[in-house]
């Protein structure tokens, strides 16, 4: 039993980070006024690129790289045609979605085609920290995991060191709340949007490599189901702040095992319903958030120095 | 509802579209395959003799009816990224109905299927709308996850009760005869179904252009808090809006239930829905040049499937060329008002 509630709750952090790195990457875009909904598509395509090159060089390395070079390339296509070309947010993270989509399936069925088997990877092993991963129960859970782990939850307590207690953080909250104030106070607000622009989808696109690195080993079309717009969710939860953004990420993953476990369970319950959870759970945070919804101000809005005031 | 046609816009369009499939041809000859032969497969499969044409315009009605449930909300500036799960309920409605109601004369059973399809549908959108309406969540993000639970309920009824066992892919058993939509051009798939999509489509194009209602859908979209001073209700016209996109989502899986497949197919919806936001955005949701936009996104979803059914290219091109396509388009539009 004591081993059951072990790997459980080793699972609960393996399926965290996914949700966690999106989440953040999406903060961090909003945080300088740019909403991307294009997450899911991004994490597809890197997800299929990342496991390709991985599973053809044997190099986890050069998987990450491509999946973070890839995000971040779609990060800055979004925002030079949202914030250059001046289009409607929704409308290119959209088209940037459909458009990954469709990249990251033909990827994976131009070079490894219609197979019965699909190839496997080994996913990445943990590194026990000494010591502390001799603890019962938390010492796997935390302290004896892949390296990604460690760095989720270590670049989620940076973003709030840089966003609430740095100089550098409050023109980057500047940026998203005014961007004319920011302007006036000498911040370069178009390198500011593009910076973090790319930085929040590179984000999501190593969300997308761990999925099939860390985590499944293998690509499936249906691999990214639904988390990224779940992140959409969690980021709102979480106000755009990165430590409520840790909280709403466990939440999800805790429904994500959850679901795991009533399935061994062989609860009396079509398998269907069960997988219906996660976005019926979703749903309710949706209702729950809504009550005391915060946006970054300029979220959304194209910044033009030369307009006048409005 | 802003003038595309103009000759230097054309012609911003007509170089977007000449990169996109140069792009496409690029592709094909990266990968070892022959771009000529990809071309031609491309746009001359779809009309290649009757039957092919028969496919070719029943997609278009479905591609066309979803492109309109996303662009009835578009004019309020509402994303109606749903329009597959209210497509899938739309489905569920005319399957159930017309195996449970097909003893019904034809005139009862297949009015009641169609209707089913709608009521479904709208049900599927109107979940979301409440909650725009009630809590202002965004529309993108409740409609999707609707989309997902979607998914598991058409799996959960395709392997039910219902199921025809005899099927190696989860499928319902067919609807009974009674409620089909007749084909009107005899030994292909071409329905009635096509007629009530014009209809509806013209129908629509009325609403939106020349009635209060689509007047006010307009201004609440374009500027909501002048149209609120003007006394427009914008809380309630989006919810609306999005609830009517349901409807006509619903019709279109209704429509490609009975009048097609005749059952309930799991996958049914392949690339719907992204497709069809593609083409309304094409056209900044105008019903009529839908018609337009329709007719290119069914060309190009139909010459990828038969790209993959003959040289073995990954249907997923088609996504691949249209959002490279609409980027474009985003970049041309930019230049031609600029200039």
């Amino acid at each position: 039993m004591a081993s059951a509630i072990e790997s459980l709750l080793f699972y609960l952090m393996v399926a965290f980070v996914p949700y966690a790195l999106a989440s953040y990457g999406i903060m961090i875009s909003g945080r300088v006024g740019l909403f991307n909904v294009s997450g899911e598509g991004v994490m597809l395509l890197t997800a299929s690129a990342a496991f390709l090159t991985t599973y053809k060089t044997s190099s986890y390395m050069l998987g990450f790289m491509v999946g973070v070079g890839l995000g971040a390339l779609l990060g800055a296509i979004f925002t030079f045609v949202s914030d250059k070309l001046k289009i409607n947010q929704f409308i290119v993270g959209l088209t940037l979605f459909i458009f990954a989509t469709g990249l990251g399936g033909f990827l994976y069925k131009v070079i490894v085609g219609v197979v019965l088997v699909p190839p496997r990877v080994q996913v990445l092993s943990p590194i026990k920290i000494p010591v502390l991963s001799d603890i019962p129960i938390i010492g796997p859970m935390l302290f004896s995991q892949n390296i990604l782990v460690y760095i989720t939850i270590i670049l989620g307590l940076l973003f709030h060191y840089i966003l609430f207690k740095t100089h550098f953080g409050l023109k980057l909250r500047a940026v998203g709340d005014s961007p004319r104030v920011a302007d006036v106070l000498g911040v370069n607000v178009g390198l500011m949007r593009y910076t973090f622009g790319i930085i929040g989808s590179a984000l999501m696109g190593l969300a997308g490599a761990y999925l099939p690195l860390c985590f499944t080993g293998t690509f499936t079309e249906t691999i990214v189901s639904g988390r990224g717009w779940i992140a959409i969710a969690i980021t709102l939860f979480g106000r755009w702040n990165p430590v409520p953004i840790i909280f709403g990420s466990l939440v999800f993953s805790g429904v994500e095992v959850l679901v795991y476990w009533l399935q061994a369970q062989r609860v009396a319950v079509p398998y269907q319903f069960l997988l219906m959870l996660p976005f019926i759970v979703t749903l309710l945070i949706l209702i729950y958030t809504s009550r005391r919804l915060e946006m970054p101000l300029s979220i959304g809005k194209h910044y033009d120095r030369e307009a006048i005031e409005e | 509802m802003k003038t595309v046609l103009n000759v230097r816009v054309l012609l911003y369009y007509a170089f977007a579209l000449l990169v996109a499939f140069g792009f496409m041809g690029t592709l094909l000859l990266a990968l070892g395959y022959s771009p000529i032969n990809g071309y031609a497969t491309f746009f001359k499969t779809p009309f290649m003799n009757l039957r092919a044409i028969g496919l070719f315009l029943v997609k278009f009605t479905s591609l066309y009816l979803m492109g309109l449930a996303f662009a009835v909300p578009l004019q309020a500036r509402k994303f109606n990224v749903g329009n597959e799960g209210q497509f899938l309920l739309g489905a569920i409605g005319a399957a159930v109905a017309g195996i449970y109601f097909g003893g019904l004369p034809s005139f009862v059973a297949l009015p009641l299927g169609l209707i089913m399809a709608c009521l479904l549908g709208m049900l599927w959108a109107a979940m979301p709308a409440f909650m725009l309406f009630l809590f202002n969540v965004n529309e993108i993000v409740s409609t999707i996850l609707f989309n997902f639970i979607s998914f598991y309920l058409v799996d959960y009824i395709a392997l039910g009760s219902l199921r025809d066992v005899f099927a190696g892919h989860p499928m319902t058993i067919p609807v009974s005869n009674n409620a089909r939509i007749p084909t009107i051009v005899p030994q292909t798939n071409i329905n009635a179904g096509l007629v009530i999509a014009i209809i509806v489509g013209v129908g629509m194009y009325i609403v939106v252009s020349r009635t209060t209602y689509g007047y006010e859908l307009r201004a609440a979209g374009s500027n909501p808090i002048a149209s609120e001073k003007h006394g427009i209700n914008v809380k309630l016209l989006a919810p609306l809006s999005l609830i009517m996109g349901g409807a006509l989502a619903g019709l279109a899986g209704g429509i490609e239930v009975l009048g097609y497949h005749y059952r309930l197919i799991e996958g049914m919806h392949g690339f719907y829905s992204p497709l069809s936001i593609i083409l309304t955005l094409m056209v900044k949701g105008n019903p009529l040049l839908l018609f337009l936009s329709t007719f290119f996104v069914t060309l190009v979803d139909v010459g990828s499937n038969a790209l993959q059914r003959t040289m073995g290219v990954p249907v997923e091109i088609s996504l691949i060329l249209l959002g490279l396509l609409m980027l474009l388009i985003m970049i041309a539009e930019y230049l031609s008002e600029r200039r």
